[in-house]
């Protein structure tokens, strides 16, 4: 009796240690896609420019990445009957630059799509953003790094904030690379041609939206902008975040917050219903076509934090290349069997000489720009 | 000489069926008896003549003869002898003269004695009992068959029985704790009919005159019977022996004829026994999980505080613990019930004729009640599993009319939160504790007081940020009293209060509590006339006064910069009358009308918004306000709600049942999370939220094999409901001071067949259901601001068409049972993306049609052992051990399906819950 109790105990450690329960799912072969109009963006007025992305939703199941919405035209209106045309930046991307909208006037976003519809968004005010009062980080117990936001509205008009961000970080190869292949020569690398250095930007993909509204006064105080779980790439060597901020309406937070709430914050025990909130475009010549999507006017802040990995504690950052760079070497002679043809799995995996023989990786530990970054140096870089 | 009667037996059995004169009745004897004990008087009359006398000398020490007779025969001079005592004597073919008290041996069993003809003959005068069975039973002079053979008169004895009628009423109790024994029954051959005892073990039988024999049985208990001559009404109390488990091979005895003769349909009882035998999650019996396993039961999922009937919401069941509405009947976000195993008696689920003295609700009624004191002697259970520990102490107070019983749990560890896959429960810790109160006093034999304390909290601390609690807090006081044995009158008064809170303090500038608050003040005179053996009328009056905060935010710090916001508190009246009369046509045939009046007033202060006519109740049409003061009468709601249900028995082993109920519910659970979740809260009906309002339909055929122990019933139904909450998508439903604006009411149809097989004795038993049942929703006004579906019908979230439960146990021996539960299901309705698409930097889903899909069907396997300790009844301390394994077959039963947008692309994921096999071990002990 008493050693079948043991054994069972044991069973019931075990057991428990080593409980998932959560599993990908994949879902049946839904092919019920509306094809509805997708219009992403926010309208700035003021020293930036405004881009509108146009993109139709699309399967389920489809391996697409994107379905976007071309030749259509893009312009804000202004109730005065003002109107101020985008420009088509190709993948979906219409633009206009600085506009200086009136902050007294109410304005409307206008699409006419390729196919002839017209869709408008309702009228809203341009909303005026208050200054970002500071942008700082920390590391918590877990030693991950999170960066936060502080902002207040001296006016207490701004009752509802929203972010959007971009992440840029450099991180470097295993090994510099100070020689290239070029024709049958080993060249020297220029500063221009180096990689070793390079840097990745990454626009948010996450909701951040606040209100304000149960406060007193209109004040944000250390709202998570992002989070950089420890030892994460992004702060291997230094780190970037430029945070835009915006004031929203009412109803444009509600939106962005639903958004939220069914798309990023479902798989607790008590999750929403879900459900799909279109927004305030609808299609002005056929009022059953829908359109998702929420566009506000707003006046933009931003402000930028840089992280260096020296400013951690313990951070104990796992390359992308992994522990498997080794050196080899070639003698001078093979270095064409190498390098010919141009392009080939060698390319760019040249790392130096050691007086004759020359010193060699593979591509993945030499040239940062296979991790998808780029050797061009940002110019806010410090 | 006298002789002890354990001698005789051998010496008697067959020589009393001749129905010769008696021989010796002529015979004469004279003398002075005065001052003589009858063991005196025996000797000399033995030693006159051929009698010879059998008595128990130490009982009959109290007879003293004084006078002195001359030429009188036996039987004259012992009619003298015991005219004043409670002895009787009976003298058989063979001059065996039996003396015994307070009933008559009868020697030779009068033909007729079972078909009693009025006025009946001198010679069968005395009702009886025959001499074989009575000395035959003395072999095992137990309690129990000296109760049984004993002929119990009832009124005073007149020399023939009346015509007419009786009522025979009295308390059923265990003979062990003096406990009473709710819904045992007293039934009758013949004629067929039978009564259950009330909640507090209470039962009232009217019945022709006569003798009869009562068959009692209660789950759990042996069967029993009592002999009784009715010469008018009495009382009778009656005392039952519990089954020591394993000396027999039966071990669950349900009613016996309940399932066919019952009146009522739709109604399922559980005992605790029933209930400890089912394997459970984490060792420890639950009442919400055994109720899940019945017919007609269903709920979201395991971690659901809601279950759901007949396709009724959540909300919709009102959930009674001896009499003090729970409004939250669950630990650790559902998990486990709140009732602590140790302390119930028994649970009864009403889901189709619910009786009319309850109210306010529409789906079902469950009924759980607490045990009292142990009346005879201090005594103590309790037990330790993985999560928790409990203890109860009961016994009688000063003396055997006060008892009393208080008990507690509480968790002693957390891992559980541990286990469920998300970060944010990672870092959680939780606890949960209950407390019971139960006092019993017997003020008289007609006047009985009962009071119920009860007390459950919860916290819950999310990634070590934001508290949770929440805590049902009730008290009740019931007095009984009986008028006469045919009316009685039961008065409460009570308190319930539930509330919860969320407090946040990570954050000092944003430090808040958020806090809920329910209490309302409950008061019931429910009376019981039993007026003739025809009619048995219920009556009474019920009110309720509501209060209730729905919602108030408060800073938390001196830094915080939130602004208090209050939701002005909501006050409600709710009374009812309800008149019922159970009318037994025949023997076949009964018939329960009833009706319940409810009243409903939403009271002031209150400010109520006009919303522009014509127009959906938006915050942009609310053109005016208005303010109520305290206590004015904002709305009044009344409806009259019938509860019709007949029962035909057709033959010893089959009847049909038919119900009608129409019900109506004035509070409201506002929830928009799939699964009601402890942060969910309560609105009343006011000017903008009407009462729901429910009708059912039902029909049952019953039928019972093999004696009635094998009991097959198929149910069928349709209900529907009307002004039914749902809500607008994005709904706010927390500090949102005009909720009316974001719901919408819908009307909601169901129905279904439950089939229930039940084994109720035997080394195997248990039960078989299935259940086929929809549930939709319509919401098609399009005026409401929102259309649903485009307006169509929609399941449910708790939809689940096929439902297929399994529970069996098997008595291995007096030592070990296996209980095995199996639980087949179709998965519920969820609503599926059908599109994706880029918005905001990342992928999103679209979803369009509420509920189209359905997540996997749901298989679960339980098996437990329980394995008891040695029997010897005189052990101080009985302990047992209970081992389990939920989940068996580690099936990964999804409880949700969802989708998630992480670094911009959408995935889709599958979460269970208990996604492999969960053992637990618990040991229980009693003293």
């Amino acid at each position: 009796m008493k050693r079948l109790i043991n054994m069972l105990l044991i069973a019931f450690t075990v057991t428990l240690g080593g409980l998932d329960c959560k599993e990908v799912y994949t879902p049946p072969a839904i092919k019920n896609n509306p094809f509805l109009l997708v219009v992403d963006g926010i309208v700035i007025s003021g020293n930036d420019s405004s881009v509108i992305t146009l993109s139709r939703t699309r399967n389920l199941a489809d391996t697409v990445p994107s379905v976007k919405e071309l030749n259509a035209k893009v312009s804000v209106l202004g109730v005065s009957g003002v109107e101020y045309p985008f420009t088509e930046a190709g993948k979906g991307r219409y633009v206009v630059d600085q506009l200086s909208l009136d902050a007294t006037q109410q304005y409307q976003l206008k699409i006419v799509t390729a196919d002839g519809n017209e869709f408008r968004s309702a009228f809203n005010n341009v909303q005026i953003s208050p200054p970002i009062d500071s942008l700082y980080w920390n590391q918590d117990s877990s030693l991950n790094a999170h960066v936060y936001l502080n902002t207040h509205d001296p006016s207490n008009q701004t009752k509802y904030y929203r972010w959007q961000y971009v992440e840029t970080w450099e991180y470097h190869s295993a090994f510099p690379s100070v020689l290239d292949y070029n024709n049958g020569n080993i060249i020297f690398r220029t500063l221009d041609n180096q990689i070793y250095r390079c840097y990745k930007s990454v626009p948010s993909s996450s909701i951040e939206v606040f209100s304000t509204t149960q406060l007193s006064s209109s004040v944000v105080n250390k709202y998570e902008i992002a989070e950089i779980p420890q030892g994460n790439e992004r702060i291997s060597e230094t780190y970037s975040n430029l945070v835009s901020q915006y004031a929203i309406p009412a109803e444009a937070y509600n939106f962005w917050s639903n958004l939220k709430r069914n798309t990023e914050q479902l798989g607790s025990l008590f999750d929403l219903q879900p459900f799909t909130e279109l927004g305030n475009i609808t299609c002005v010549n056929d009022p059953s076509i829908h359109c998702i999507g929420f566009i506000s006017f707003t006046t933009i802040q931003t402000r930028r934090i840089f992280i260096s990995k020296n400013d951690l504690v313990n951070w104990s950052y796992q390359p992308y290349y992994g522990n498997d760079c080794i050196i080899d070497t070639i003698p001078p002679p093979d270095i064409d069997k190498y390098f010919q043809p141009p392009g080939g799995p060698y390319s760019n995996s040249l790392i130096g000489t050691n007086n004759g023989p020359y010193l060699l990786s593979s591509v993945l530990c030499v040239d940062c720009t296979n991790h998808g970054g780029t050797t061009v140096k940002p110019n806010f870089w410090p | 000489m006298y002789y002890d009667l354990r001698h005789l037996s051998c010496l008697v059995i067959g020589s009393f069926l001749c129905l010769f004169l008696h021989a010796q009745n002529k015979k004469t004897f004279s003398g002075d008896f005065h001052g003589m004990k009858l063991e005196q008087f025996a000797e000399s009359i033995e030693s006159q003549s051929e009698y010879r006398f059998y008595f128990k000398p130490n009982e009959t020490d109290s007879i003293v003869l004084d006078f002195s007779v001359q030429d009188q025969t036996l039987p004259v001079i012992l009619n003298m002898a015991l005219a004043h005592t409670d002895f009787h004597f009976a003298i058989d073919d063979d001059n065996n003269v039996f003396i015994t008290e307070k009933f008559t041996i009868q020697p030779n069993l009068p033909d007729d004695y079972f078909n009693v003809k009025r006025p009946l003959s001198d010679s069968a005068r005395e009702s009886a009992f025959s001499v074989d069975n009575y000395l035959d039973n003395q072999k095992n002079q137990k309690l129990r068959s000296a109760l049984e053979n004993r002929v119990f008169v009832i009124g005073p004895k007149t020399n023939t029985y009346r015509n007419g009628k009786g009522t025979v009423a009295g308390y059923i109790r265990d003979a062990k704790t003096g406990e009473t024994l709710v819904g045992a029954t007293v039934s009758l051959d013949n004629p067929p009919v039978g009564v259950s005892t009330d909640q507090f073990g209470y039962f009232s039988l009217t019945i022709p005159l006569g003798p009869h024999v009562l068959h009692i049985s209660s789950i759990g208990m042996k069967e029993t019977v009592r002999h009784i001559a009715l010469y008018s009404d009495g009382k009778l109390n009656i005392e039952m022996e519990q089954f020591i488990p394993g000396l027999k091979a039966v071990t669950i005895t349900s009613e016996k004829n309940s399932n066919t003769g019952r009146l009522q349909m739709g109604v399922d009882r559980l005992n605790i026994k029933t209930i400890r035998q089912m394997p459970v999650v984490f060792g420890e019996a639950d009442i919400l999980r055994a109720v899940l396993t019945l017919p007609g039961v269903t709920s979201v999922g395991e971690a659901s505080t809601g279950f759901n009937v007949r396709g009724g919401s959540a909300d919709q069941n009102l959930v009674l613990f001896n009499n003090s509405t729970i409004y939250n009947p669950s630990h650790f976000f559902g998990f486990f019930s709140s009732f602590n195993p140790d302390v119930v008696k028994g649970v009864e689920l009403y889901k189709s004729s619910i009786p009319e003295k309850f109210g306010g609700r529409l789906s079902s009624v469950l009924d759980v009640t607490t045990r009292d004191g142990n009346s005879k002697k201090i005594s103590g259970a309790g037990g330790i599993g993985p999560l928790d520990a409990r203890l109860t102490i009961e016994g009688p107070l000063f003396s055997e009319k006060t008892t009393f019983l208080v008990a507690s749990r509480s968790t002693y560890s957390d891992w559980l939160l541990k286990q469920i896959p998300n970060d944010a429960y990672q870092n959680s810790t939780a606890g949960f504790f209950d407390a019971n109160l139960r006092l019993t006093h017997e003020i008289n034999a007609k006047n009985h007081l009962f009071l119920t304390g009860y007390i459950s909290g919860d916290r819950f601390t999310l990634n070590s940020d934001t508290l949770y609690k929440y805590q049902n807090k009730n008290v009740n006081l019931q007095w009984k009293h009986e008028f006469n044995n045919r009316f009685n009158a039961v008065f409460m008064g009570g308190i319930d209060d539930y509330n919860y809170s969320i407090t946040s303090t990570l954050n000092p500038i944003n430090a808040y509590k958020l806090s809920f608050k329910i209490t309302q003040y409950v008061f019931h005179g429910d009376f019981t006339y039993n007026i003739n053996s025809v009619h048995t009328l219920d009556f009474g009056v019920s009110s309720i006064y509501y209060k209730l905060y729905p919602g108030s935010l408060d800073p938390q710090g001196s830094k915080s910069l939130v602004v208090p916001d209050h939701v002005p508190t909501e006050q409600a009246l709710e009374s009812a009358a309800y008149l019922g009369d159970r009318i037994n046509l025949g023997t076949k045939f009964s018939v329960n009308l009833g009706i319940r009046y409810s009243y409903y007033n939403y009271l002031g202060p209150q400010n109520i918004y006009t919303y522009a006519p014509g127009q959906p109740l938006e915050t942009t049409s609310i053109i005016d306000s208005t303010y109520y003061g305290p206590g004015k009468n904002i709305k009044t709601y009344q409806y009259p709600d019938y509860r019709v249900s007949a029962r035909y028995i057709l033959n010893d082993n089959s009847s049909l049942k038919i119900s009608y109920n129409s019900l109506h519910q004035f509070i409201h659970q506002l929830t928009n999370t799939t699964a009601i979740s402890p942060t969910d809260i309560w609105k009343l009906s006011g000017p903008h939220i009407q009462p729901q309002g429910g009708q059912q339909l039902s029909l049952g055929y019953y039928h019972d094999f093999k004696s009635h122990t094998i009991e097959t019933s198929l149910e069928i139904y349709y209900k529907k409901i009307n002004d039914y909450l749902d809500y607008k998508s994005g709904a706010s439903l927390v500090l949102n001071h005009h909720i009316e604006t974001d719901v919408l009411t819908t009307r909601g149809k169901a129905y279904g067949a439950e089939l229930l097989i039940k084994k109720t004795s035997g080394k195997l038993n248990g039960w078989l259901s299935y259940t086929y049942s929809r549930t939709f929703l319509q919401q098609d006004d399009p005026n409401a601001g929102q259309l649903i579906n485009n307006g169509a019908y929609y399941p449910a979230n708790y939809d689940r068409p096929s439902v297929l439960n399994f529970i069996g146990n098997y008595q291995l021996n007096h030592r070990f049972s296996v209980s095995l539960n199996v639980n087949y299901s179709t998965g519920r309705p969820i609503t599926l993306p059908t599109a994706i698409y880029d918005l905001g930097g990342g992928e999103r889903v679209y979803y369009s049609d509420r509920n189209a899909y359905r997540i996997p069907d749901y298989f679960r396997m339980d098996l437990s052992v329980n394995i008891e300790g040695n029997h010897k009844i005189k052990k101080f301390k009985h302990s047992s051990w209970s081992i389990g394994v939920y989940n068996l077959t580690g099936q990964n039963n999804p409880y949700s399906i969802y989708f998630t947008s992480e670094n911009g692309v959408i995935k889709g994921y599958k979460l269970s819950i208990f996604g492999s096999p969960v053992p637990s071990i618990t040991y229980n002990f009693k003293f």
